[in-house]
């Protein structure tokens, strides 16, 4: 028998175990020579709004022991530009999508979801849950499990693909919010947002 | 964009500063003036992102033919230490040439390169090809004091005229590039400005060749992650060329030079830029450079 790395989450497959995380390896339209795409198992996008989306001020990072520190605020170029100008350089490469959503709104994860859930080459769906809420004053979703899995759960009765809840890693009582990610109607989770 | 393991010619102290020179023929000869290679650290705890280095000098031709040249100050952090004690004939992981280039200008002929502290370091590179196009290039040269003004000689050489300024007025006048503008500006009669320096200086150079309507490029620093696009940190708030608003462009690929009348200094610079509001008439429309 052939030696292989597929990976088989309950359904959903990967032809290797790593894949490139959120924002890693931005939307896919700009990623150099530098890396091979069809030698990972999948790349999940950096988190898209729906209309483009400018970011915080800079500094953005800073390098930590082991590790970065990062806070770029979502800047995006909005689903329907990562539609017509990143997912097909993405499709080119045959790697598998997962198309990473955020929002300001229960609408605008809705919409976005909604916009990318059917595109072909898309495989699954994160649900990033940092982003603050403007009903809240800018309060980050995750701070109430109910908005949380409100969100999760609108996103995931919609999708046609499965949905997987990206959680932070400080949040009391994660195990609860993620039990409930997945009452809502969450497909996996995915660790962790920083 | 190459990506090579390059073996380190030289390592040598050049003032305050620390040259190294590597050999990379596949990035030296591509590389442009403004341009920067990202230098990866060693494996371990320590660093996860490479460095960025803005480079002095890339020989295409002659005994040096695929040599580059980059500069840094050796108290610039951890890496920049680290970097300092790299020998003759270790290799570097080198990823280059990155970023956009200075651009030349087509009819104007005279150019002012104004710097400060290590933004020397690509001027001198720019200098020289400027030279090459058969421009006239003068030098503004500053640094808080004299043993951090970089290779003051080599641009005696290089330049029609130099002035070179120094904070504390250890050598040459007293005072900031910023300040002596004017007066070098009317002296050579400079149409064309370049600059590579701090914000602060280099917000100041903006708003005199705004006042003046002097064609100008700026090579900024932002703090940068990955060097070619793909993090997102090292954005400058930029206004789009129809005056329409402003897009955080990406200082590794869409800079790190800029026309910096388009850069919107309140916003980059402020402590509460997403207090400022974009007027409803929309940003003034800059011409394209050189206009």
């Amino acid at each position: 028998m052939k030696p292989h790395l597929d990976v088989d989450l309950n359904g959903l497959r990967f032809p290797q175990p790593v894949l490139s995380a959120s924002g890693c390896l931005a939307t896919g339209h700009d990623v150099p020579g530098l890396v091979d795409l069809s030698r990972l198992g999948g790349v999940v996008t950096r988190s898209l709004t729906f209309g483009p989306s400018k970011g915080w001020a800079t500094p953005r990072a800073s390098e930590t022991p082991s590790g970065l520190l990062t806070a770029v605020g979502y800047q995006n170029p909005g689903v329907l530009a990562f539609l017509e100008e990143d997912l097909p350089s993405l499709r080119k490469a045959e790697v598998p999508v997962i198309a990473s959503v955020a929002g300001g709104s229960l609408g605008e994860y809705v919409n976005v979801a909604s916009s990318l859930h059917l595109k072909p080459g898309v495989v699954a769906l994160e649900v990033c849950v940092s982003c603050p809420d403007d009903e809240r004053e800018g309060e980050p979703f995750y701070v109430r499990p109910e908005r949380l899995t409100e969100v999760v759960g609108a996103v995931a009765r919609l999708s046609r693909v499965p949905v997987f809840a990206k959680l932070p890693p400080l949040l009391p009582g994660l195990v609860e919010t993620a039990q409930s990610c997945v009452r809502a109607g969450a497909f996996g989770l995915t660790l962790i947002d920083q | 964009m190459r990506r090579v393991r390059a073996e380190v010619l030289n390592a040598k102290r050049v003032g305050a500063y620390h040259s190294i020179t590597i050999v990379a023929p596949e990035v030296a000869e591509r590389v442009r003036p403004g341009q920067f290679v990202s230098v990866a650290m060693p494996q371990g705890r320590t660093f996860l992102l490479r460095r960025h280095f803005s480079i002095h000098q890339a020989s295409r031709r002659g005994g040096w033919a695929g040599t580059l040249e980059f500069v840094f100050d050796p108290r610039g952090g951890r890496g920049s230490s680290w970097l300092a004690e790299v020998k003759a004939h270790q290799f570097l992981d080198v990823i280059g040439p990155l970023g956009k280039a200075f651009a030349y200008p087509a009819k104007l002929s005279t150019c002012l390169l104004v710097a400060e502290g290590h933004g020397s370091a690509p001027m001198y590179f720019l200098g020289q090809e400027l030279l090459a196009h058969g421009k006239r290039v003068d030098m503004l040269v500053g640094a808080e004091t004299q043993e951090l003004v970089f290779k003051p000689i080599e641009g005696k050489r290089l330049a029609q005229t130099i002035v070179i300024a120094t904070e504390d007025g250890s050598l040459g006048e007293t005072g900031s590039v910023a300040d002596l503008l004017t007066q070098v500006v009317e002296a050579t009669g400079a149409q064309v400005i370049y600059a590579a320096a701090g914000r602060q200086t280099l917000r100041r150079i903006s708003e005199f060749c705004s006042e003046r309507q002097i064609p100008s490029q700026v090579a900024v620093e932002e703090e940068m992650a990955c060097g070619f696009g793909l993090c997102f940190t090292c954005t400058v708030p930029v206004i789009r060329k129809d005056g329409s608003g402003y897009d955080n462009l990406r200082a590794c690929i869409d800079g790190p030079v800029f026309n910096p009348a388009r850069i919107l200094w309140d916003r980059w610079m402020g402590d509460q830029p997403g207090t400022i509001a974009t007027p409803p008439e929309g940003f003034p429309v800059v011409k394209t450079w050189p206009g």
